[in-house]
Order: C-alpha cells, then sequence, then structure tokens
C-alpha cells in the first residue's frame, strides 16, 4: 500500500535537506508533509550542488551583500540609523540611506522591507514561525536586521555582534560556525575578506554556507497549513492567470482531493493541494480509479513557506488527459508547468515539448497500475 | 542550397545543447536546484535565449538561486519585453506601476501592459484597465504618445 502512496507530482528529485527546523515545531504538532515512496526516484539527483537549496531564504538574509556602497550596516559604525531612529533603516525613511539614493537593497519602490509582489506574500505568514524566527538573526527578517523586537535587534544589542547578542537562540555562535563573528565580532556582512560565502557570490544565510540553517521541511500544523493556503490562494490565481491558460483560471473551482495543503518532497517540499476538473473526478477513487478518461485534467498548485514563516507562491503543475495515442511515452498525458510570474516553457507535444520530459520520466514509474497518476497519502485525502 | 542545408545542420547543432541546457534549468527548477537553473538559465539569457531571459528575470524577482533582485529582474524582463514576449511585457508593465526594480511611470507600465495586451494577455488588459483609472491625463498622453511612437517605428522596441 505503501508504494502505493505516491504523490501527484511531476518531479523526480527529492530535497529532504536536514535543517534546524525542527527546534521551532511546537510540540505535538500535526506534521503536513509526505515523502517521496518512489526509490528510484529519489535517487536520481545526488550532486549535492543539484540538492543545494540556495534559493527560498537565500536573500532573506543577507541585506547588506548586494550593494556595498548600499550597506547600512557597513557604513558609519554598522547603523547610521540606530542612533537616530531606534535601529530602524526601513521605518525611517529620512534615514534609509539606500531608499534616498534609489539603491533598495531589498527591492522595492523605497520600502526595502516592503519589496515587491514577488518573492513571499506581503500578506500572508505562518506566525508560530515568524515568532520563532525573532531571535535568529539572520533568518528572522527578510531584509531589516533592525525592525524586530528590541531584545532582538542585532544591532542594539552589545556592540552590534548578531551573533555575540543571544548565544541561547544565535544558532552560529554556539556552534562556532560563524566565522565572521569571531575575527570582526561585528558585522559579517560587510567583512568580505572574513565571509567566505560572499566572496563567492553566496549569501551566508542560504545554500551551503548557510550557518544559519536553509531547511528545505517545515513543518505546519493542519491549521497554519490551512491558513496559509487560503491567504495565498488569492495570490496565486494572480500569478498563475498571467499565463493566459484557460487552465490557471479555472483550477481553484475544481474539486479539491486533499484535505489541506501538504509538503511534497518530490515537489522540492512546496506545499500542494490536488484538483480535478468534472472529467477527472474519478481521481477521487485513487488507486481505484483507472485509466483516466480524455479531457481528464489534473493540477497541483503549490507556495512556500520560509523558516520565518512567510509565504511565496510556488509553481502550478498540470496534467490533462489527452486522446489515445497522443503521446505513448506519456501515457497520453499533456504535461505542463506554470511558473509564478506567469511564464511556461512548454507542453507535452506542443510548443518545447522536451521541456516537459522530466515530468514524464518520474510519472512514467508508475504509468502500468496507475496511469502515470500519483496519490496523495490517505489521511490527507479529500 | 546545399549551403542552406549545412547552415540549417550547424544551425540545430548549435541549437540543442541549448534547449537541453534550459530543459535541465527548468528541471533543475521544479527540483528546487535553484542555484542550478539560475547559472544555467543565466548563461543561457546572456546568450540570447528568449525564454531564459524571462526564467531568468522570475528567478531574481523571487530571490530563488540568487539574492532578491528587482533591478535585475526588471532589467531581464526590459530586455525580453524588447523582444516581444508577452510575458516579460506584462511583468515588466507591472513592474513599472508599481515601482519595483524601476523608478514607477504609470505611462510605462500602461504601455507595456497595452503591448502585452495586444499580445493576448487578458491579465495584461484587466491590470490596464485597473491602472488607467488611477492614471492622471498627462500620464495617459504620454502613454499614448509611447504607443504612438513605438507604432510609428513598427517593431515594438520603442525606449531603444
Amino acid at each position: 500500500m505503501q508504494s502505493r502512496a505516491k504523490m501527484l507530482t511531476s518531479t523526480v528529485i527529492p530535497l529532504a535537506v536536514a535543517a534546524g527546523v525542527a527546534g521551532v515545531v511546537a510540540a505535538g504538532s500535526v506534521v503536513i508533509h509526505a515523502a517521496n515512496a518512489n526509490p528510484s526516484a529519489s535517487n536520481k539527483m545526488s550532486n549535492p550542488a543539484a540538492v543545494r537549496r540556495s534559493g527560498v531564504q537565500l536573500a532573506a538574509c543577507n541585506p547588506c551583500k548586494a550593494k556595498r556602497g548600499c550597506n547600512p550596516c557597513a557604513a558609519k559604525g554598522c547603523n547610521p540609523c540606530a542612533a537616530k531612529r531606534g535601529c530602524n533603516p526601513c521605518a525611517a525613511k529620512g534615514c534609509n540611506p539606500c531608499a534616498a539614493r534609489g539603491c533598495n537593497p531589498c527591492g522595492g519602490a523605497c520600502n526595502p522591507c516592503g519589496g515587491g509582489a514577488a518573492k513571499y506574500s506581503a500578506r500572508c505568514v505562518i506566525p508560530r514561525l515568524k515568532t520563532a524566527s525573532l531571535c535568529n538573526p539572520c533568518a528572522a527578517k527578510g531584509c531589516n536586521p533592525c525592525a524586530a523586537k528590541k531584545g532582538c535587534n542585532p544591532c542594539a544589542a552589545k556592540g552590534c555582534n548578531p551573533c555575540a547578542a543571544k548565544r541561547g537562540c544565535n544558532p552560529c555562535a554556539a556552534k562556532g560556525c560563524n566565522p565572521c563573528a569571531a575575527k570582526r565580532g561585528c558585522n559579517p556582512c560587510a567583512a568580505k575578506g572574513c565571509n567566505p560565502c560572499a566572496a563567492r557570490g553566496c549569501n551566508p544565510c542560504g545554500g551551503a554556507c548557510n550557518p544559519c540553517g536553509g531547511a528545505a521541511q517545515i513543518d505546519l500544523t493542519a491549521a497554519e497549513a490551512k491558513n496559509a493556503y487560503d491567504c495565498i490562494l488569492k495570490e496565486m490565481g494572480q500569478a498563475y492567470g498571467k499565463s493566459g491558460l484557460w487552465v490557471a483560471k479555472t483550477y481553484a473551482g475544481w474539486k479539491r482531493y486533499s484535505k489541506v495543503a501538504y509538503q511534497s518532497a518530490t515537489h522540492s517540499n512546496r506545499f500542494v493541494q490536488n484538483y480535478a476538473n468534472p472529467q477527472g473526478r474519478q481521481y477521487g477513487r485513487f488507486e481505484k480509479a483507472g485509466k483516466m478518461p480524455e479531457g481528464a485534467y489534473l493540477v497541483k498548485d503549490s507556495f512556500t513557506v520560509s523558516k520565518d514563516g512567510k509565504i511565496g507562491v510556488g509553481p502550478l503543475f498540470v496534467m490533462r488527459k489527452m486522446q489515445a495515442g497522443f503521446n505513448a511515452a506519456s501515457g497520453d498525458w499533456k504535461y505542463a508547468m506554470v511558473m509564478p510570474n506567469g511564464a511556461f516553457f512548454g507542453e507535452t507535444n506542443g510548443k518545447n515539448s522536451k521541456n516537459m520530459k522530466f515530468c514524464i520520466d518520474c510519472h512514467i514509474t508508475v504509468a502500468e497500475d496507475q496511469d502515470s497518476m500519483m496519490f496523495l497519502p490517505e489521511n490527507l485525502r479529500n | 542550397m546545399r549551403c542552406c542545408l549545412i547552415s540549417l545542420i550547424v544551425l540545430c547543432a548549435c541549437a540543442a545543447p541549448g534547449r537541453a541546457d534550459f530543459m535541465n534549468a527548468l528541471s533543475a527548477y521544479d527540483a528546487g536546484a535553484y542555484g542550478v537553473a539560475f547559472t544555467e538559465w543565466r548563461r543561457l539569457a546572456e546568450a540570447g535565449d528568449l525564454d531564459a531571459q524571462v526564467a531568468l528575470a522570475g528567478l531574481y524577482e523571487a530571490g530563488l538561486g540568487v539574492p532578491q533582485n528587482y533591478r535585475a529582474a526588471a532589467r531581464w524582463y526590459q530586455r525580453a519585453a524588447h523582444r516581444g514576449n508577452v510575458i516579460a511585457r506584462l511583468n515588466i508593465g507591472e513592474f513599472y506601476s508599481r515601482g519595483i526594480g524601476v523608478v514607477r511611470d504609470h505611462a510605462r507600465a500602461w504601455f507595456w501592459l497595452s503591448l502585452a495586451a495586444n499580445g493576448g494577455s487578458n491579465w495584461a488588459r484587466r491590470r490596464r484597465a485597473v491602472l488607467a483609472g488611477t492614471m492622471a491625463p498627462g500620464e495617459l498622453s504620454r502613454a499614448e504618445a509611447l504607443m504612438k511612437a513605438n507604432r510609428n517605428e513598427g517593431q515594438g522596441n520603442p525606449e531603444r
């Protein structure tokens, strides 16, 4: 049975990167994620570089790296705003040397914390993770190291050393994993020679150089997953709608076959939900569904959650059952993936069909028994 | 004729690895290996691959595989938009309308959204309608002037 409990997926690469997230998970919380039950699939990419998950938290941590001249910490003894406005370079407009020159390290028009529409939702957040991350100067604030709480202000506290400040809550200092704190004692971003990651264009808080974690797996309770999904759904619709694809505009009105958003290891630990159109209703019979009829759509929308609880839109995955003979290799399924910026780069037997080959390569493993469909765990089925 | 055939073969030989690389990058993106995707797409984008330019802009915009950089995202969207990509056009239009990575400019936003709408994007059409409701008369006339200049040039690349 377990082997059948495979996720509907279009990828083959689980990224179960061990992370320090467990420490912030409330005791007794229901874990909403599912591992890939397909061992062959899980071995397809073992290259460490390939599994380096440098993306989701990458930019969240290093507000200083982008532009040396724009580093509010490096300049003038670390934080030029601390003295004037209580150490908040974002809130204090007149005090933000970056915004004034149109040099915003975090993007956006003039608020380096507000940013734009992209990486994470401006509205949606997982409160528990956000609270837990406040004492981690790297994971906590995507942009403003000073905006958090007074007690957690890395600039105000003890001579501006984010690592020295709180032994108990600073995973870097505790483990001696912050090479900058030891040498410079103050600004890990400003110290070029001291930051082995920055030198290579790598954020010290992301990827392999991540001294603070860089978790790929975030555990949410069912309630948290529900709230997160309900909050981000509208933004997902906006994002996918850019593609102009009919299915991207329509799918949210179809029956959903997952109770709540769950974390899919085969989708890079994104949180996903499963939908099918009326023609695909027999998907709800899961392992007993048999061959799907022509015209059936299976759709999975996705979102990401950062360690500090921020929520961002992920890709939309689409399968459409075509007429017999459409494509033997794909089991007559047409695959497509819509990026959060609305781009889609191919569909089976259509433009750039080869781009979707990786979907087929994964789903083909269950072609015979499950008509290339992968199913979510029983406890998450709706 | 033979020359054309040889050229075609050479072209195919050159193009094939690019598409394979793009596919690998897309696969890496799907797998969450954003650093790999970024490296490949940047290389392809710099070589002029239109899809890679849009994909790269998306990575910069979202901060995936690279620190978030709206200005870089805007630059790549703009490059792809100049070459007629509808997704790039609607995104750069949105950037201009909200002042993301570029100085807010409703006239340019309206202009790019219009080009995207003309390219078939209903999303851009709706967004443009909303935007138009917030624009001052001067902005609208400047936007229309941009469109007119574009039509006169007949190529959709008015900002060169």
